[in-house]
């Protein structure tokens, strides 16, 4: 499952966990399980979309730096190197 | 005395069977990574006493993490008599990972099947004689914050000590398991304390920590080497493995009940569907901006212009009364009120518009949103992700410029910088507004929507213009993470908005301020000069531009000093508008110097001319080249004034 998994977000015909879930026919916790486990073993990265600016942006009109509540995970060069090989 | 560990996942209850065992008192929590080292513990049962080791939750005994370690560690090196390894039941398949792997290790491990009330209530239904049979362990039910079978626990787990146990051998197939015989061959007569199988698994898993116990032998080592060398890492099958066979096993013994459709589920089939997700998306966007113009603008904002032009006329009043100099009463009348107050007086409606983006981006659809814009965006050779810093640019350019950052690909980040300015940001819109109220009073809610659409469309073309001729490169590939629906906490929400309308006030009060004191000095000069006339220095800068924008429809004095004030500053666009037509009432003054169709092809150069300084010193500095910052400067500037002329031209053919 691993290797599919990893194998449908390179073929870029995923979007979210969810639709690993379903393309796998597992549930989606199940699928999240899988990704986490990626993750641990850095085949994928995940980024949580923060960034900070420091506060010194001069000129910009928001008092924070934004959060996103979007959190997305992408390949990493292990992970590609992986797919790769295949 | 015999020692007994409590191993298992994060937050599977082993601190709570802790206390309910050893009635003492450690810090238990609804979080995972409460213990993170271990504790001890003694209990007496039938006049023995035992010694009880509460581990730090982990949920694999690889070498990731501390946790993970400590763990493993006193497994294999602590030399426990029995392991409780504490599972929870409402999650076995999970938590059924850690068994699998003590069991490799050749533990004595009993099973506590805890949160048992919780997996009844779930109704699943596990059959635990026949899972004790297949895993040839034996299983007791517990509730630990119940304090149920806590007893038996105990009684199963003195009755295991001593009990013969044989480490689990799972089939990797036969090319990994031809492997690990290899290894296992020169892992013989070393004197390693470990089981050898169980290294030479770990090693194909690439552990680190077992990798760098065996390198001290040069055999080993070269063998390591060479694997690597051939590429032969199978940490992927390893594991992939271990997940069949519990599936294996679960799969008749575990019924849960079918999946129902969670709320989120039934939302997400709608919002994020293939058809109805980008319409929706642009509905709900519409309705925002709709409830924006009829809350802030139609009722809110009456109110706050009414009294900021009471507040005014006090002053006025008030200078006049004290025989404050002339210049002084014009400066506060005409520049600070006409021009500050010209920004001020859409406070309300940048309130009401970022109350609803944060109610958007706080119940989790903004997430959604960046969902269904992501087949669209790749059609253009963006990335889903790059929308998520287009959203951010709505709010101010300059962090949704920063927030590229988080794209990887130098490809994708240039694209993503340069089109961001096309995304509206909250400083722009007091200028829709102002000509909104004076030329669409009726269907603001419309014109605004069109507007931001036009922004994006315009990023869009761009970002395919872009892709296909100065950053072509490979595309990366990522997923998106869902979280659930929820409602809005109001707590958050009131504070991304507070904070959006106290930096407004702080810009008003600064940035703006200096902007329109500048112009106003400007507009007062040379002395002698009639005031905001053609003659003074504005006037005659002015008059130098406006022929350019002439066949933009908008080519007046007036206007093109307010644009180049908004280089500085956008709001200044408006500020600068209100001081040079007062003390006549700015929406009048609008409708007399602009028709229906030169005030939309100037919103449209509003919306995509250069960006303020601030963007574009954030592009030099985020893209470290000072070229790249002027090419965004001139390049919006072209395009804004192109598109500015083929509407008015356009237009002016039909009306
Ligand atoms: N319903 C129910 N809740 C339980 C049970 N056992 C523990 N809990 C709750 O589960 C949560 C986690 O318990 P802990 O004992 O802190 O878990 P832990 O395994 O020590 O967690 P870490 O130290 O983080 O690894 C607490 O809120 C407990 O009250 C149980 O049998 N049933
Ligand atoms: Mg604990």
């Amino acid at each position: 499952m691993l290797k599919e998994c990893l194998k449908l977000i390179s073929n870029k015909t995923v979007k979210s966990t969810r639709d690993i879930a379903n393309r796998l026919g597992i549930d989606e916790k199940y699928a999240n399980e899988l990704i986490d486990k990626l993750v641990q073993m850095e085949y994928l990265s995940r980024d949580n979309g923060e960034f900070s600016c420091g506060g010194k942006c001069f000129g910009c009109n928001l008092a924070n730096c934004p959060s996103n509540s979007i959190i997305t995970f992408s390949l990493t060069d292990k992970g590609k190197k992986y797919l790769k090989n295949l | 005395m015999h020692t007994i560990a409590l191993v298992g996942n994060p937050n599977s209850g082993k601190t709570t069977l802790f206390n309910a065992i050893t009635g003492s008192n450690q810090h238990v929590g609804n979080w995972p990574g409460v213990t993170v080292e271990k504790k001890e513990g003694f209990f007496t049962y039938k006049d023995e006493k035992y010694t009880l080791v509460d581990l730090p939750g982990s949920y694999t005994l690889g070498a990731f993490s501390e946790d993970e370690i400590v763990a493993r560690d006193f497994v294999l090196k602590g030399n426990p008599d029995v392991v409780i390894n504490v599972i929870d039941a409402t999650n076995i398949k999970r938590n059924l990972y850690l068994t699998i792997q003590l069991l490799e290790m050749g533990a004595n491990v009993v099973l506590a099947l805890n949160m048992i009330d919780e997996a009844k209530s779930k109704k699943i239904n596990i059959d635990i004689k026949r899972l004790s049979e297949r895993l040839n362990v034996p299983i007791v039910e517990t509730s630990a914050s119940k304090k149920i079978g806590v007893d038996e626990l105990l009684k199963v787990t003195v009755e295991s000590i001593g009990r013969k146990t044989k480490p689990l051998e799972i089939s990797y197939g036969k090319y990994i398991d031809q492997e690990i015989v290899n290894i296992q061959k020169l892992l013989e007569n070393k004197d390693f304390l470990y089981p050898k199988r169980w290294m030479a698994i770990k090693i194909l898993e690439n552990d680190r920590e077992i990798i760098s116990l065996v390198s001290s032998d040069s055999e080993i080592k070269a063998y390591i080497d060479k694997l690597r060398e051939e590429d032969k890492i199978f940490e992927l099958d390893i594991v992939d493995k271990r997940y069949d066979y519990i599936n294996n096993i679960t799969r008749e013994l575990i019924k849960e009940p079918e999946n129902v459709l969670t709320t989120t589920d039934k939302f997400d089939k709608v919002l994020t569907s293939y058809i109805f997700g980008v319409p929706i998306f642009a509905l709900i966007m519409a309705t925002v901006f709709q409830l924006t113009f009829k809350i802030g603008q139609d009722f809110l904002g009456g109110y706050v212009e009414s009294f900021i032009g009471y507040i005014a006329t006090l002053v006025e009043n008030l200078l006049i009364s004290i025989n404050a100099p002339e210049l002084l009463v014009s400066f506060i009348s005409e520049g600070f009120f006409g021009g500050v107050g010209a920004v001020l007086v859409f406070v309300p409606l940048i309130v009401v518009l970022y109350f609803f983006l944060a109610i958007l981006e706080d119940t989790g659809y903004m997430a959604r949103a960046a969902y269904v814009m992501d087949s669209l965006m790749r059609k253009v050779g963006l990335q889903g992700k790059s929308f998520i810093s287009m959203i951010v640019g709505f709010g101010c350019n300059v962090p949704g410029i920063m927030s590229t950052r988080t794209l990887e690909n130098k490809k994708d980040r240039m694209i993503a910088i340069l089109i961001n300015p096309f995304m509206s940001c909250g400083a722009r819109l007091p200028v829709y507004m102002v000509f909104i109220g004076a030329f669409f009073p009726k269907n603001g809610g419309i014109v605004l929507f069109l507007i931001y659409a036009l922004g994006i469309t315009m990023a869009l073309i761009m970002a395919k213009v872009f892709s296909k001729t100065l950053f072509k490169g490979e595309e990366t590939h990522f997923i998106m993470e869902l979280p659930p629906y929820r409602l809005p906490s109001m707590n958050s929400v009131f504070r991304d908005m507070w904070e959006k309308v106290w930096e407004f006030l702080k810009r008003a009060g600064t940035v703006i301020f200096l902007v329109v004191t500048i112009l106003w000095v400007l507009s007062m000069l040379p002395a002698g000069v009639e005031p905001y006339s053609k003659e003074s220095l504005l006037g005659r800068i002015g008059s130098f531009l406006a022929p350019i924008f002439t066949p933009a429809g908008f080519g007046t004095w007036q206007a093109s000093v307010s644009l180049f004030a908004g280089i500085a500053a956008k709001e200044a666009i408006v500020g600068t508008l209100g001081m040079l037509y007062s003390p006549m009432d700015l929406t009048e003054a609008l409708r007399m110097n602009f028709t229906t169709l030169s005030a939309i092809s100037y919103m449209v150069m509003v919306l995509l001319y250069t960006p303020c300084a601030a963007t574009i010193a954030t592009v030099k500095r985020e893209t470290n080249s000072a070229k790249w910052a002027l090419f965004m400067a001139i390049y919006t500037f072209l395009l804004g004034y192109i598109m500015a002329v083929l509407v008015y031209q356009i237009g002016s053919l039909f009306i």
